[in-house]
């Protein structure tokens, strides 16, 4: 601080002003500013200035715009996130009995015993196939990493199950979606699912308060296994049942194709 | 008076009362502005509007904002750009140095809030004044501000000393302010 020039108008302070702002300071420095800014309090406006001008440099980005239904959207999720929060303080709905979290553990360990053998499979399947190409190699590591991202999810305490079963055409469709509180996250699982037609995708939505909320769209694999990671936002963890629907690509987001699978609550 | 003439200070206050269209009126101001810093850090429109949601429904919430220490404008940037980099950053590594980071960057913004908001610049006056910039003053700022990467890094990156690294940035930020304030 004394070998600083004692003038407050000087570039040098400026200049250690403008890297407070930055983050760039030792320790050190950012002492000397605090205490620079209790002896000279002129200085406060010079700093919010330049942390003003910082916070412009988003105005000169290109001329983007988000979906038009944004603000809608908004403003109804609004409206659900704060009805959620009321009805978790009016009830224990999101609290899972002590018994029956031994239930959720050995559901857990189960799956992911399921996992670890599509895992090991997966892993024999690329030892043993020589054929296969670079690009081919590439992308099942990239789906070895998803499944290992997803155990980890699962092994997560305080997870909710919902349990999904299938109807109509695929009947013999079952999974579940996991949703990992503490990581906003959902893994979907899926087996027995067979391939949508042409032009169709499968469609996951919450149902709140008896309406459909988009969660994600998804396809199966060849065998009929979905295994999809979601982030699951706030609003759609007080979800006690989902929907799994077939849409048309050509529609907008909203549930207008037929019921194929449902899931509730189950622990 | 109607709601959509309203200050923001007032808006916010309206909001804290449970006046949703207060929100919407938030949103038709700023809107567009948080989309599109969450778009340059995120890169991904969808996870820009993701983001755009969180930002303006945790506002809705948020006890964080007080009129008295700063605009709004540079509360939703200073939000929306920490949340965007803080999600490419997890991305990037599950390190510690992640909650070291975001400590750095989360204390100045809490403590320090603009009051004297230059409410008057225009995109094009920002473009114009970053554009007068010397090329690399204004790399070095752009790389600090929407990567969120340290000094070090970008010194790393770059392959030039630290010490020059911090000169051109902060050189940036203070011709920067001088050249807005001049066109304001």
């Amino acid at each position: 601080m004394n070998t600083r020039n004692s003038d407050p108008n000087s570039n040098e302070w400026e200049n250690l002003i403008a890297g407070y702002v930055l983050g760039d300071l030792t320790t050190e420095e950012v002492a000397e500013v605090h205490q620079l800014l209790v002896l000279h309090p002129e200085l406060v406006t010079e700093l919010e200035q330049l942390q003003e001008v910082l916070s412009l440099l988003p105005q000169a980005l290109p001329e983007d715009f988000p979906s038009p239904q944004l603000r809608s959207q908004i403003l109804k999720n609004v409206e659900l996130v704060n009805s959620n929060l009321i009805a978790e303080v009016d009830s224990s709905t999101y609290k899972i009995p002590q018994g029956m979290k031994t239930d959720v553990k050995k559901y857990l360990n189960t799956t992911t015993s399921i996992i670890a053998g599509i895992l090991v499979v997966l892993v024999m399947g690329l030892g043993l196939d020589s054929y296969r190409t670079r690009q081919e190699l590439a992308i099942a590591q990239r789906e070895l990493s998803g499944y290992q991202e997803a155990i980890a999810v699962l092994k997560q305490p305080n997870n909710r199950l919902l349990a999904l079963k299938g109807m109509g055409e695929v009947a013999t469709a079952s999974g579940s979606l996991v949703i990992a509180t503490a990581a906003s996250t959902g893994v979907l699982t899926i087996q027995n699912l067979s391939m949508p037609p042409k032009n169709m995708y499968y469609c996951l939505w919450a149902l709140i308060d008896g309406k459909k909320t988009y969660i994600a769209e998804f396809m199966p694999d060849q065998k009929g296994t979905v295994m999809l990671r979601i982030p699951i936002d706030q609003i759609f963890m007080g979800a006690k049942s989902v929907v799994i629907t077939l849409e048309s690509k050509q529609t907008t987001l909203k549930p207008q194709g037929e019921m194929v699978m449902q899931g509730q609550v189950s622990l | 008076m109607p709601i959509s003439t309203q200050t923001d200070t007032e808006l916010f206050q309206a909001l804290r009362s449970g006046n949703r269209e207060a929100l919407g009126i938030l949103y038709d101001r700023y809107g567009v502005l948080v989309y599109r810093l969450a778009l340059r850090v995120l890169s991904s429109k969808q996870d820009a509007e993701d983001l755009t949601q969180d930002i303006f429904i945790n506002l809705s919430r948020t006890t964080a904002f007080d009129a008295k220490r700063g605009n709004m404008k540079t509360f939703l940037m200073v939000m929306t750009r920490s949340r965007a980099i803080d999600r490419i950053r997890k991305l990037r590594s599950q390190s510690a140095s992640l909650q070291k980071w975001q400590q750095s960057i989360a204390q100045p913004v809490l403590e320090h809030p603009m009051e004297n908001a230059s409410k008057h610049e225009t995109s094009e006056q920002v473009r114009a004044a970053l554009q007068g910039l010397p090329e690399k003053h204004r790399q070095v700022l752009e790389m600090a501000y929407y990567e969120g990467r340290s000094q070090s890094e970008i010194a790393q990156e770059l392959g030039i000393p630290l010490g020059t690294i911090k000169s051109w940035a902060r050189q940036g930020l203070i011709s920067l302010k001088k050249v807005l304030k001049e066109r304001s």
